[in-house]
């Protein structure tokens, strides 16, 4: 296992008021190479949990493994971890602080020891694949769109080339054409044997692109499995307050109308074929 | 590290504390820390450090905080105890080497740390229980006689209220770009000191920025609401004496009598 999380357990350390047990007894693993896609509603946990991955943020109790090798031990070099374990945070301008674009998207290189020459190519680089262009490299992150800062913040990450890319909602403020160049960026790098880690609040995006989902409920994960086997248990959504996505809501709502479709998928080609082979079976009685 | 700072930092509560006018805070914690001024005999220390527990308590401020209130300054606490100790001279306790510490200096050490240390509890415990928001109105309400003046007590109070209101953000604004900046390499915890304060200083340039962009849309969400230096401003929340103000009023008055008379007789 390249991530193994054990009984991890995170509160926020509150000034008066209530504290938030924000995670609980959190034990979960993560392949190499995988992509998996943490969703549950606003507060369940999501962004404390990623947080964790990178050691950002430092569990009360439980341990995380990182390629065998505990991150909350004494001599573990955390620097070098963070390098491993990109995060993309959930806001963009949380994430950008330098006085250029390049500068900034050359900030990681630069801190793993590379000189200045090697770290900017490597900026370059990891801008133009998120579709940052030349000409925007000398102007303020501060000064960009939306969507803008949201690509090259990825950028800075990627420049760093780590095995690991967890996103906090990066398809947030993309335009759809935008969001479709970022998963396919997404699905070449984990071609290239990088894990990512995505966390998305549309169950569409999930389904398309993961392997995996991790449903996160009040600090706890309440499921854990395919996109087609944590969609189609519509009750457990409905009581966590998630939604089908839509085709395979579609699929249900014309089972549901009475005819008899096999099975629910996510993918489109399959749910066309589903639906197409009942609507035949339905014709042919 | 500047993620723990608690000192000056609103404590949420309903106390009986918290319900005060802040002015009555105001008024209590400035007569407490002037007569901390008049006690010689650190005996008298005593008393005062009670009474302002018994306010701690009365405020349902957990115990944990009273010390975290200290914590920051407890290098300043240690130094001015060993110096005062060492540099007055007088009857001679016990020596280290050429050092030596008499009974005056040790009485001066006492009475200095203590009254630092009671001064700092008592304004902790008006930042607890008071926000920034209510002890800029109190101060406006209090010095109101000066716009007669002239002096423009409302925009200096706005000014005020607003440079509080910024502390948090400042926090925040450190912690975001922190994480940033480790999430890629930087390691702020290794190294010696000077290591790790030359870490700080590329924190200076950002923070600076986004505070002023903080800033900038602050005034400008203000503005969208409607906000003008010019009229008469009314309050949503109307600062009112009650009949719990005048008593803490009647308390802290004795309190300073009595802080004060036993101070210039004993
Ligand atoms: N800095 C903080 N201090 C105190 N509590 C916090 C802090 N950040 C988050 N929380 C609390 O922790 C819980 C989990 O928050 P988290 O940010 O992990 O949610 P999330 O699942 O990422 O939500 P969203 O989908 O809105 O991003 C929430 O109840 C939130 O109020
Ligand atoms: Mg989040």
């Amino acid at each position: 296992m390249l991530i193994d999380i054990q009984h991890l357990n995170y509160t926020y350390p509150s000034s008066g008021g209530v504290s938030v047990h924000a995670l609980n007894d959190i034990t979960v693993s993560f392949e190499a190479g995988s992509f998996t896609a943490i969703a549950g509603y606003s507060g369940s946990g999501k962004s404390t949990f990623v947080r964790h991955l990178n050691g950002l943020l430092r569990a009360d109790s439980g341990d995380i493994r990182f390629q065998g090798e505990s991150i909350y031990g004494k001599k573990y070099p955390i620097s070098r971890l963070r390098q491993k374990v990109g995060l993309v945070f959930q806001y963009p301008e949380h994430q950008l602080f330098c006085r250029t674009v390049l500068e900034d998207a050359a900030f990681g290189p630069l801190n793993m020891g590379h000189d200045r020459e090697t770290a900017e190519q490597m900026a370059r680089r990891a801008l133009e694949r998120v579709g940052i262009g030349e000409e925007l490299f000398s102007s303020s992150p501060y000064e960009l769109s939306g969507g803008q800062m949201r690509r090259v913040a990825i950028a800075g990450v990627l420049a760093m080339g780590p095995e690991v890319l967890v996103l906090d909602e990066p398809s947030a403020g993309l335009d759809p054409y935008a969001k479709r160049q970022l998963f396919s960026l997404l699905k070449e790098m984990q071609g290239e044997g990088v894990t990512i880690i995505l966390v998305s609040h549309s169950m569409e995006e999930i389904a398309e692109y993961a392997d995996r989902v991790l449903v996160f409920y009040g600090g706890r994960i309440c499921m854990d499995g395919s996109p087609e086997e944590v969609f189609s248990n519509k009750e457990e959504l409905d009581r966590i307050g998630l939604e089908m996505p839509q085709i395979m809501e579609c699929m249900w709502r014309i089972r549901e109308a009475g005819i008899p479709v096999e099975g629910l998928s996510c993918s489109e080609a399959a749910a066309e074929e589903l639906i197409l082979k009942a609507m035949k079976g339905g014709s042919d009685a | 590290m500047l993620r723990d700072i608690t000192i000056g930092k609103y404590y949420n509560g309903s106390s009986l504390i918290h319900s005060l006018d802040c002015r009555t805070k105001l008024a209590g914690a400035l007569l407490y820390i002037v007569s901390l001024f008049f006690v010689k005999d650190p005996i008298l220390f005593i008393p005062c450090l009670v009474y302002l527990l018994i306010l701690y308590r009365l405020a349902s401020i957990p115990w944990h905080y009273i010390l975290k209130g200290l914590r920051s300054i407890v290098v300043l606490l240690v130094f001015t105890f060993v110096f005062q100790s060492l540099i007055t001279s007088g009857r001679e306790l016990f020596s280290i080497g050429f050092l030596s510490v008499s009974y005056e200096g040790l009485m001066k050490a006492i009475r200095l740390v203590s009254r630092i240390s009671l001064m700092i509890l008592m304004a902790s415990l008006l930042a607890y229980t008071t926000t920034p928001t209510q002890m800029a109105a109190g101060l406006e309400k209090s010095l109101g006689f000066l716009e007669k003046l002239k002096v423009p007590v409302h925009e200096m109070a706005m000014m005020v209220s607003i440079a509080f209101r910024f502390i948090p953000v400042f926090i925040e604004e450190v912690n975001i770009i922190m994480d940033a900046q480790a999430s890629r390499g930087v390691d702020f915890y290794s190294g010696n000191v000077f290591r790790r304060m030359g870490k700080m200083m590329p924190l200076v340039v950002p923070l600076f920025v986004s505070a002023i962009r903080r800033s900038a849309e602050l005034a400008m969400a203000m503005e969208a609401r409607g906000y003008t230096d010019a009229g008469n401003r009314t309050r949503y929340r109307e600062l009112i004496y009650t009949k719990k103000d005048r008593t803490a009023y009647l308390i802290s008055i004795l309190m300073f009598l009595l802080i004060l008379i036993s101070g210039l007789l004993l």
